[in-house]
């Protein structure tokens, strides 16, 4: 049998005993999108979260497979007060920031892989963007923060989208087209009860108090978008979406330079990439329909933008 | 009546210093505010990352930058001495030196250079000396 | 006189982007501007001419303000290192 005729496992084929065996030890081998990632952790809070969000994820064995990503998340006990415990990422060997309260741990590795990879993945053009898929077309949802872009992405593949990403848009320069890289997605404060109601059947990790973006809690990607992070499509669809409390629904089609400047100013690499980032940018605005879109009803936003889809481009 | 020409330019590091307390590091021409000053965020603002190409200013965020007016500057106290850019300066950290009404002295610390826009992100974090 | 190897262009309809590849910057320009840099500045001109020529390829007339508009555009791609003195 060879490597290629190994059946593929997932993360639940491990069972709770073996998986959190594997994250305090050599550590978990998974596959997140175009990333292969390894994962270790000896903070206790975070098996049983960990063990529900990402049980549907490709395990990735073996001594031999080189990973692209290595985080580690460790408890600190400072005396005498040995009740506060904090965890500190590592990355690399490397405490990238301060300490956190254990509390907090499953927010910092979630925190810790993004910067991992906005930091490090620069074949590709990272934006500052929401991924959703439907009929192989690739809708961005590209904002800054505080636009409401994540609760947006969470109900959109609660209703028929499958989940590219809820924070990195990876497009390939070479092709223009978009990768998956779905991965538990952070609601906050506020958006965690519209989106229990939103969508019930959701699978909510737990509800994580006091952290610098104030009350967190990560929702669960679908399975069959974890099991088609394989498969990249083009992007058809560029949308900005802000949300805003009251505000009557606006969607308008955008002039292609106010998209482009839009764009290139949500990606966190273009000047690093430069001139690929440039064409790139270029190709996305050119080939896409582009949009502005303001609102505050999540149900209305959703159904206009499955219109948009079903009727192909025209906004309805 | 013909049309004017009108030209605006990208600004840049936004998108990184927006979403984190992150902010990249960004090339010579980047680097300088509206009044032509050279940003220099100090190395110990936070943990440097990537092999120097972002640096992260921790939770919450703070730092200190060093804004170097444009001049003539040199690496000792006389007319004789190497000449250094306002990008090297920030690179290597140190005092340099000056003409005007005499030698003039200004200490920069080993920095990163940053952009007026990312550094926008930051403001009321960032305590600011100018030179 | 504009350095047209080192630009990359993206036109869309009348609005113009260009990637200024030694400098790795990205902007954006009206019609005009892009007339200057990709027609009118491929000779040494100096700004009457620039501004002479780009009102003709616009079809229309320039006024004292459009002249001086052009002056201080020119020294604005200057800067930029979009054109150069010659």
């Amino acid at each position: 049998m060879t490597a290629s005729d190994t059946p593929t496992r997932a993360v639940a084929d491990l069972g709770a005993v073996e998986f959190a065996a594997r994250l305090g030890g050599e550590g978990l081998g998974v596959r997140l999108g175009p990333f292969d990632a390894k994962l270790r952790s000896d903070v206790a809070e975070i098996v049983a979260p960990l063990y529900h969000l990402y049980r549907d994820y490709t395990l990735l064995d073996g001594d031999d497979r080189v990973f692209n990503l290595h985080l580690g998340l460790v408890t600190v006990r400072k005396w005498p007060r040995l009740a506060n415990a904090k965890v500190r990422l590592i990355v690399d060997g490397r405490a990238p920031h301060d300490d956190l309260p254990v509390g907090q741990a499953l927010a910092v590795l979630e925190w810790g892989l993004n910067l991992v990879i906005a930091l490090r993945a620069h074949s590709w053009l990272m934006l500052h963007s929401a991924a959703v898929e439907r009929d192989n077309g690739v809708l961005l949802l590209p904002a800054w923060p505080g636009s409401g872009k994540t609760t947006l992405c969470t109900a959109l593949v609660h209703r028929g989208w499958r989940l590219f990403s809820d924070e990195f848009g990876l497009i390939r320069p070479s092709s223009g087209e978009a990768f998956p890289i779905p991965r538990p997605m952070p609601l906050k404060n506020e958006s965690i009860d519209v989106i229990r109601a939103f969508a019930p059947d959701a699978e909510l990790g737990p509800t994580i108090p006091n952290t610098r973006k104030g009350t967190i809690a990560h929702v669960k990607p679908p399975t069959a978008s974890i099991r088609a992070a394989d498969r990249s499509a083009p992007v058809r669809w560029i949308v900005f979406p802000r949300w805003s409390a009251g505000a009557d629904l606006v969607f308008d089609e955008m002039a292609k330079i106010d998209a482009f400047m839009m764009l290139a100013t949500n990606a966190f690499n273009y000047e690093m990439l430069g001139e690929s980032a440039f064409t790139t940018v270029r190709g996305l605005v050119g080939n896409a329909q582009c949009f502005r879109l303001v609102y505050s009803d999540l149900d209305r936003a959703i159904e206009l933008l499955n219109g948009l889809a079903a009727h192909d481009g025209e906004p309805t | 009546m013909a049309t004017a020409p009108i030209i605006a330019t990208l600004p840049t590091g936004a998108a990184l210093a927006r979403s984190s307390n992150v902010i990249s590091s960004t090339l010579p021409a980047g680097a300088t505010d509206s009044q032509g000053r050279t940003l220099c965020l100090d190395a110990a603002s936070g943990t440097m990352l990537a092999g120097g190409s972002a640096m992260d200013l921790g939770a919450p965020a703070s730092g200190s930058l060093t804004a170097i007016t444009g001049r003539d500057y040199r690496v000792d106290a006389n007319g004789g001495a190497t000449r250094i850019g306002e990008s090297e300066m920030c690179k290597q950290g140190g005092s340099f030196y000056y003409l005007d009404t005499g030698w003039q002295k200004v200490n920069v610390p080993r920095g990163m250079l940053v952009s007026a826009t990312a550094l926008s992100s930051f403001a009321g974090s960032i305590h600011f000396t100018e030179v | 006189m504009a350095s047209t190897d080192d630009l990359v262009w993206a036109e869309f309809g009348d609005d113009y982007v260009v990637y200024h590849k030694p400098s790795g910057k990205t902007h954006f320009l009206n019609s005009a501007t892009a007339l200057l840099l990709a027609h009118v500045l491929v000779q040494p001109k100096n700004a009457v001419e620039a501004a002479e020529e780009l009102a003709d390829r616009e079809e229309a007339v320039g006024n004292a303000d459009f002249f001086a508009a052009v002056a201080r555009a020119l020294a604005h791609l200057e800067h930029l290192g979009l054109v150069e003195r010659v």
